[in-house]
């Protein structure tokens, strides 16, 4: 077993929200330069650019995790994190089902490109990604699960697009995986306690949207390697694994 | 006011199967759907309006004593969430009507002034 430095939720220039510097060249060199050696690829409803990231971080040697920030119906974000690009790809075809079939408004909302490893740019997304799926917080915790993926409730420090924004507290039979707080804000003692009595605990992550986002190591697991099993238990402190971050 | 008399008056679907206590009173009314934010500012009697229909808005009503719950647009209750409400006690309707037409409407009705 070993200490794995991981950043659990990055977003690309697929978000329309993000900067468009989020392409596989930089965003791994800058983040091997930083010291992390697992990242995930969490776009907004979409896995489309997970395949670029993947071969690229082949080449590089970071550990890509393919994922999706899915919004759920009540405007809960929650990370979606798979073995495997067929995984996240089925997962894809679940959410765009239940995706409202609304075009993008560039000028508002920004562009969705899909990009190959070197961080061209292949095509747009024409479908808005930003908005709330049609499937409940349960819904999308079962099916992630089903598939075979973990999943953990985002930023819930947050007022915006949280679990504990939107439902108040965490709810007492939503078997999520995992917390996910955000780095710089200030810790709520009445948060912290309620993930430990949920037998939950917490993580920190980027959710960088721009390089100038990714941080240098916040968030490290003990784990035999790194995949969607060890990480579960990691996150849950199972098996003798355990997640850890710097606050 | 009295609830019962308040809900003749809506265009609004009784969910839960009891009968509701006609000696229920209410008081106002406030509508929300970020419940971080409800737990924070509705009162003990209020009407609640609101899209969610997770069955936290349940274990929400039974900290604030809020007893009646209006889902609007035509919202229904997931099962769980309808389950708990009877086990507490919380009158559940669903209208197929706007937050805004129904709590104009409970307005008009005088609850809260």
């Amino acid at each position: 077993m070993r200490e794995w430095v991981l950043d659990l939720h990055v977003h690309t220039i697929l978000s329309p929200c993000a900067g468009d510097d989020m392409v596989p060249p930089r965003v791994l060199s800058r983040v091997k330069q930083l010291g992390v050696e697992v990242i995930a690829i969490t776009d907004h409803n979409s896995a489309e650019n997970v395949p670029a990231f993947m071969t690229k971080g082949k080449e590089v040697g970071i550990v890509i995790i393919p994922g999706m920030e899915v919004q759920t119906k009540e405007d809960i974000h929650m990370v979606c994190l798979f073995d495997t690009l067929e995984q996240v790809l089925a997962w894809q075809n679940i959410i765009y089902d239940h995706l409202p079939d609304r075009k993008n408004k560039k000028e508002s909302f920004g562009e969705q490109w899909v990009i190959d490893h070197e961080g061209n740019k292949v095509s747009e997304v024409e479908r808005l990604l930003l908005m709330g799926t049609d499937l409940t917080v349960d819904e999308v915790v079962r099916g992630v699960h089903h598939l075979g993926g973990l999943c953990i409730a985002a930023h819930i420090d947050r007022k915006a697009f949280s679990l504990w924004g939107s439902l108040g507290f965490i709810p007492a039979d939503l078997p999520i995986d995992g917390v996910e707080l955000t780095p710089h804000l200030p810790r709520d003692q009445a948060q912290i306690e309620q993930i430990k009595e949920r037998g939950l605990y917490y993580h920190v992550s980027s959710d960088a949207h721009w390089l100038d986002g990714l941080f240098p190591p916040q968030c490290f697991a003990v784990m035999e390697s790194c995949n969607i099993k060890e990480l579960k238990s990691a996150l849950l402190k199972k098996d003798g694994r355990y997640i850890r971050t710097i606050r | 006011m009295k609830l019962v008399n308040l809900l003749k008056e809506l265009d609004a679907v009784l969910l839960t199967p009891d009968e509701i206590d006609p000696s229920l009173e209410v008081t106002g009314c406030y509508c929300g759907d970020l419940l971080s934010n409800v737990i924070a500012h509705a009162k003990t009697g209020d009407i609640w309006l609101t899209i969610q229909t997770h069955q936290n808005i349940i274990a929400v009503a039974v900290l604030l004593d809020i007893r009646c719950i209006i889902l609007v647009e035509g919202n229904l209750p997931q099962d769980d969430t309808l389950l708990k409400a009877k086990k507490e006690g919380i009158v559940i309707l669903s209208s197929p009507k706007t937050t805004y037409q129904v709590a104009g409407h409970l307005y008009t009705l005088g609850l809260g002034r």
